[in-house]
C-alpha cells in the first residue's frame, strides 16, 4: 500500500512531559484517517510535528516518501494543507482577503480561484465582514478554505467539528467526503467525537498517552466490533438449547433477553424456538459501538 | 466585590508581569545608590572631598519609574481578562460591571503601591549603608512618598480605563506605555516653559576689559495669560506633576497635587465605569 | 521568499496599525516644523532675513528629529504587525505549506523595516513640505545632510532587527509589544544619559571678582564629571553603538565619523538578525 504519511518511533518531550512516545503511524493514500484519542493524548502534538511547527525529540516521519530529516520535506509540504487547533486566520481581514493572503504565500498567480473556494466552504456571502465577527463555524470553515488554498493532496484537520452545531457538523462532513471522493484528497482528522468519525473514516489510529494503541481499517474495525442480535423471548433456556444446536455464540442477559453474536436467519430461529415451545417476541440488530471498542482499547492500555 | 477581589489577588500573586516589574523596580532601587557611591568615590579621587551624593536624590526618583512600569503591568494584567476571555466568567455569574471595573482598578492601584515599595525598600537597604541617612526631614519625605503613591494610583486609574475599554491587549499595551511616557515628557516640557523668567535680569560682562551692563528686558519665551493658566493646570495633573514633585521634594509639594490626583481617579473611574457598562463584550 | 514578501505587503496595505503610524508620522513632522516657526515668530526672529535663517539652521533642527521618533514608532509597529502572525496563528499557514523558517523570518524583517521606512519618509516629507516655505531651505553642507539621512536608514534597520528579534521569538503579541516599547524607551534614556556624561566639559571655568573690583575668568579647574581613559572610550562606543545613541547624534547633526556609525548599525542589524533567525529556527510553535 502507498502511504502519504509514515511515522517511525516519533517522540516529543516538553521538559518532563512525554507528549508523544515512540509513535508509529501509517496514513494510506486516498484514505480518510481518523485519529482517535482522549484530550491530551498527543493528537495535536503529532499534527504540530508533521506540519513542521515543532521538531521531534527523536524518531522520524516521512511525507510522500520524503523523510523529515531531508531538505526535500519543505517542497513536499507544498502538497499539504492543515488546520491546527484553532483556525489560522487573520481576524482583521475579510474571508476573501485571508485567501488572497494565503494565495500570495503559496505564490498562486491569480486570485480567480477564490470565489470557488469560498463557495466550497459556504462563505461566499460574507462580503466585507471581518473574520473577527464570524461565528465559530464560519471561522472553522474559513480555516479549512485557507488550508485548501494550495490545492493540497493531503489535508490535516485537527478537531474540525469542535464546537460546531449539528448543521455545521454535517456540512463539514459532507465537505470532507466531497474532497476525498472528488478531488482524491487524503485526509487526516483528529477527533474525540467517535460517532462523527465513524461516518467518515476509512482507517483508524487509536492513540493514548502519546502511544499508538491500534491502527486498523474501517473494515477491520467493523469485524472487531462484533455485530449482535438482541432477542427477546419467553424462555431463555429454550433459546440456549436452540442456539447451542445452531452452534453460535450468545450471551443470556436476563430471563427474557439474550445477545446473539452471529447473523442468524430469523425465520429459522423463530421456527426452531416454536418447536421448543418458546416465542420470539422481538429481535434488534445492535453494534458494539466504536465508543465501547475505544474504551476497551485504551482502558486496557492505560493499565499496563 | 469581595469575591472578585480575592480572586483577583490570587491572580495578582501569580502574575509574572507583577514580579518582573517589581524586580526591575528593586534592581534600579539597588543600583541607584551604588552608582551614587561610585560617583562620590570619583569625586574624592579628584580631590573634591566635600562633594556628597545624598541618599535623598536617589530616593526621590521612584515615581518617575513606577508610572512607566505600571503602564506595562496594567495593560498586561487587565488585558489578559479580555485576551483569555475570563472577564465573561465574572459577568456570567452575575457580578456587576461596576464591581468588575472597580476590582481591577484596586488591583492595579495595589500593584502601583507595591512597585513604589519595591523601589523604596531596595534604595533604603542598599543606600543607607553606602550613602548614610537622608537629610530631608522625615515628615517631608513621608509627604513626598504619599503624594507619589497617590499619583501612581491616579495613573493606575488611567491605565485601567484604557485597558477596560480596549479589547485588544497589545493595543492596550501600546496606548498605556505611550501615555505614561507622553505625560512624563509633557511634564518636562511644561516645566521648562513655565520656569522661563518674566524678565531677563540686568547683566554685567567684560568686553575688551570694560564692564558692560545690559539692562533688564522682558523674556519673549515667558508664558503668560490664559496660556499660562492652561499650562499650569496641565502641569498639575498626575503624570506631568511627577516633575513638580521632584523639584519640590525637599521643601514639600503643594497639597493641590494629591488633590488633583484624587480628582483624576474619581473622574476617570466614573467615566470608565459608565462606558464599560455600555460596552459590548465578546 | 518573494511569495512571502508579496503576502506580507498585501497585508501591510490593509493594516490599521501601519496607516495609523504613518499618519502619526506625517502629523508629527508637520507639527515639528510648524512649532518651530511659531516659536521663532513669538520670540521675534525675522526669518525673512536670509542670514538669520542661515545662522539658525532651523529646517535642519526640526527635520532630523525624525530619527528619535521613528525608533519608538518602529517598536510599536513591528511588534503589532508581526505579533499578529502569532496571535492569529497565521504563521502556521506559512510553515505548513513548506516555507523555510529562515525565509519567513527575513520576509518579516524586511516588511517591518519597509513599513518603518515609509513612516520615516512620511515624517521627513511632511516636515519638508511645511518647513521649507516657513523656515527656509537647508543651510548645512549637503554631504553632512546626506550622510545623516543614509546613516539614519541603517539606524532604523538596526532598530527593526532588534524588534523583529523580540517579536519573532516571543509567541505572545502583547508581551513582545511591551518589551519592544519599554526597551525602545530604555535605550533612549540610556542614550540621553551617555550623551550627558560625554558632554561634560573637561574644565570648569567660573568668574572671580578680583580685589580691585574687576571681573576675571577664574583658573579653569578640572571637572570630576569629565570622562577620561577607557571609561570614556566605552561610553563613546556604547553611544555610537546604540541605535538610540545614533538617533541623538543624527538629530543634533553632531557626529564626526558617519562611516563608524553606519558600520556599527549594520553590525547590530546583522548580529540581531542572525541570532533571531537561529533562535526562531529552533522554536517550538503551536
Amino acid at each position: 500500500m502507498e502511504y502519504v504519511l509514515v511515522t517511525q518511533g516519533l517522540s516529543k518531550r516538553y521538559k518532563d512531559f512525554k507528549a508523544l512516545d515512540n509513535l508509529s503511524m501509517h496514513v494510506p493514500k486516498g484514505s480518510i484517517y481518523g485519529f482517535v484519542g482522549r484530550n491530551g493524548a498527543g493528537k495535536t502534538t503529532l499534527i504540530r510535528l508533521i506540519c513542521g511547527l515543532q521538531a521531534p525529540t527523536s524518531g522520524t516521519y516521512a511525507l510522500y516518501g520524503a523523510d523529515s530529516s531531508e531538505k526535500d520535506i519543505a517542497k513536499v509540504r507544498r502538497r499539504m494543507g492543515a488546520v491546527v487547533e484553532t483556525p489560522s486566520i487573520y481576524l482583521d481581514l475579510t474571508a476573501e482577503d485571508n485567501l488572497k493572503e494565503q494565495f500570495r504565500v503559496l505564490g498562486v498567480p491569480s486570485d480567480d480561484g477564490i470565489p470557488e473556494l469560498l463557495k466550497l466552504v459556504g462563505l461566499e456571502d460574507t462580503g466585507k465582514k471581518k473574520a473577527r465577527n464570524f461565528s465559530l463555524g464560519m471561522k472553522q470553515r474559513l480555516g479549512i478554505a485557507v488550508a485548501l488554498a494550495g490545492d493540497p493532496d493531503f489535508l490535516v484537520l485537527d478537531e474540525p467539528v469542535n464546537g460546531l452545531d449539528p448543521q455545521g457538523i454535517i456540512e463539514i462532513r459532507e465537505l470532507i467526503l466531497k474532497l476525498n471522493r472528488e478531488r482524491r484528497i487524503t485526509v487526516l482528522i483528529s477527533s474525540h467525537i467517535l460517532d462523527e468519525l465513524s461516518k467518515l473514516a476509512t482507517h483508524y489510529g487509536f492513540i493514548d498517552s502519546g502511544r499508538m494503541v491500534k491502527e486498523l481499517s474501517a473494515r477491520e474495525l467493523e469485524n472487531a466490533c462484533r455485530k449482535c442480535l438482541r432477542v427477546e423471548v419467553t424462555d431463555t433456556r429454550a433459546l440456549a438449547r436452540v442456539l447451542d444446536g445452531m452452534g453460535v455464540d450468545y450471551k443470556i442477559l436476563d430471563d427474557g433477553q439474550a445477545d446473539v453474536y452471529a447473523q442468524v436467519n430469523i425465520s429459522q430461529l423463530s421456527r426452531a424456538l416454536d418447536a421448543e415451545g418458546c416465542e420470539l417476541l422481538s429481535a434488534q440488530e445492535r453494534d458494539e459501538s466504536l465508543e465501547s471498542y475505544f474504551v476497551n482499547l485504551v482502558g486496557g492500555a492505560s493499565h499496563d | 466585590m469581595r469575591n472578585l477581589l480575592s480572586a483577583g489577588f490570587l491572580r495578582l500573586w501569580r502574575s509574572k508581569s507583577l514580579y518582573a516589574t517589581l524586580a526591575i523596580m528593586a534592581a534600579i532601587g539597588a543600583l541607584e545608590p551604588i552608582l551614587g557611591y561610585s560617583a562620590m568615590r570619583d569625586y574624592a579621587a579628584a580631590g573634591m572631598t566635600d562633594a556628597v551624593v545624598s541618599l535623598d536624590s536617589r530616593y526621590f526618583i521612584f515615581p518617575l519609574l513606577s508610572g512607566i512600569l505600571l503602564s506595562a503591568f496594567c495593560a498586561l494584567f487587565v488585558g489578559a481578562e479580555y485576551s483569555d476571555g475570563t472577564i465573561r466568567n465574572k459577568l456570567a455569574v452575575g457580578h456587576s460591571r461596576g464591581t468588575v471595573y472597580l476590582s481591577n482598578l484596586l488591583l492595579c492601584a495595589t500593584a502601583g503601591v507595591l512597585l513604589c515599595l519595591a523601589y523604596i525598600a531596595a534604595v533604603l537597604a542598599v543606600g543607607f549603608p553606602l550613602l548614610g541617612a537622608m537629610h530631608t526631614p522625615f515628615p517631608t519625605v513621608l509627604w513626598y512618598t504619599f503624594c507619589a503613591v497617590v499619583m501612581t494610583s491616579a495613573l493606575a486609574a488611567l491605565f485601567t480605563l484604557i485597558a477596560m475599554l480596549c479589547q485588544n491587549r497589545a493595543v492596550t499595551a501600546v496606548a498605556c506605555i505611550t501615555l505614561a511616557y507622553f505625560l512624563l515628557f509633557l511634564g518636562i516640557y511644561l516645566n521648562s516653559r513655565l520656569s522661563e523668567p518674566e524678565m531677563y535680569p540686568e547683566q554685567q560682562y567684560v568686553q575688551d576689559g570694560q564692564i558692560v551692563t545690559e539692562e533688564a528686558r522682558p523674556n519673549p519665551n515667558h508664558v503668560q495669560g490664559v496660556k499660562r493658566t492652561v499650562y499650569q493646570f496641565l502641569y498639575d495633573l498626575p503624570g506631568c506633576h511627577v516633575v513638580q514633585l521632584a523639584f519640590t521634594a525637599d521643601t514639600g509639594a503643594p497639597p493641590r497635587l494629591p488633590l488633583y490626583s484624587l480628582a483624576v481617579i474619581a473622574l476617570s473611574t466614573g467615566a470608565g465605569t459608565a462606558l464599560f457598562r455600555r460596552k459590548d463584550l465578546k | 521568499m518573494t511569495k512571502l514578501l508579496n503576502a506580507n505587503f498585501l497585508r501591510l496595505w490593509k493594516n490599521k496599525a501601519f496607516w495609523a503610524s504613518a499618519a502619526v508620522c506625517v502629523v508629527l513632522g508637520a507639527l515639528a516644523a510648524l512649532g518651530e516657526f511659531r516659536f521663532q515668530v513669538s520670540v521675534g526672529a525675522d526669518l525673512s532675513v536670509p542670514e538669520v535663517a542661515q545662522y539658525k539652521a532651523l529646517l535642519e533642527k526640526q527635520f532630523f528629529s525624525y530619527t528619535t521618533v521613528t525608533g519608538i514608532l518602529a517598536a510599536a509597529l513591528v511588534s503589532l504587525f508581526l505579533g499578529t502572525e502569532y496571535s492569529d496563528g497565521a504563521i502556521r499557514n506559512k510553515i505548513v505549506v513548506g516555507h523555510s523558517r529562515l525565509s519567513i523570518y527575513f520576509a518579516n524583517l524586511i516588511v517591518g523595516f519597509a513599513a518603518s521606512l515609509m513612516c520615516m519618509a512620511g515624517y521627513m516629507l511632511a516636515c519638508l513640505a511645511v518647513g521649507a516655505p516657513l523656515l527656509g531651505w537647508f543651510t548645512k553642507p549637503a554631504a553632512l545632510l546626506l550622510s545623516a539621512i543614509g546613516g539614519s536608514v541603517l539606524m532604523l534597520a538596526a532598530f527593526c532587527a532588534i524588534f523583529t528579534f523580540v517579536t519573532m521569538n516571543c509567541s505572545k503579541k502583547s508581551t513582545s509589544t511591551v518589551i519592544c516599547l519599554l526597551g525602545a524607551f530604555v535605550l533612549l534614556f540610556a542614550a540621553v544619559y551617555l550623551n550627558g556624561r560625554l558632554d561634560a566639559p573637561e574644565f570648569i571655568t567660573g568668574y572671580e571678582m578680583s580685589v580691585n573690583g574687576q571681573i576675571m575668568d577664574s583658573v579653569p579647574e578640572p571637572n570630576p564629571d569629565y570622562l577620561t581613559g577607557t571609561k570614556r572610550e566605552v561610553y563613546q562606543f556604547l553611544y555610537d553603538l546604540l541605535p538610540t545613541g545614533q538617533s541623538l547624534q543624527y538629530t543634533m547633526l553632531n557626529f564626526t565619523n558617519p562611516a563608524r556609525l553606519m558600520g556599527l548599525a549594520a553590525a547590530v542589524c546583522a548580529v540581531f538578525s542572525a541570532a533571531g533567525a537561529a533562535l526562531f529556527r529552533r522554536k517550538d510553535l503551536k
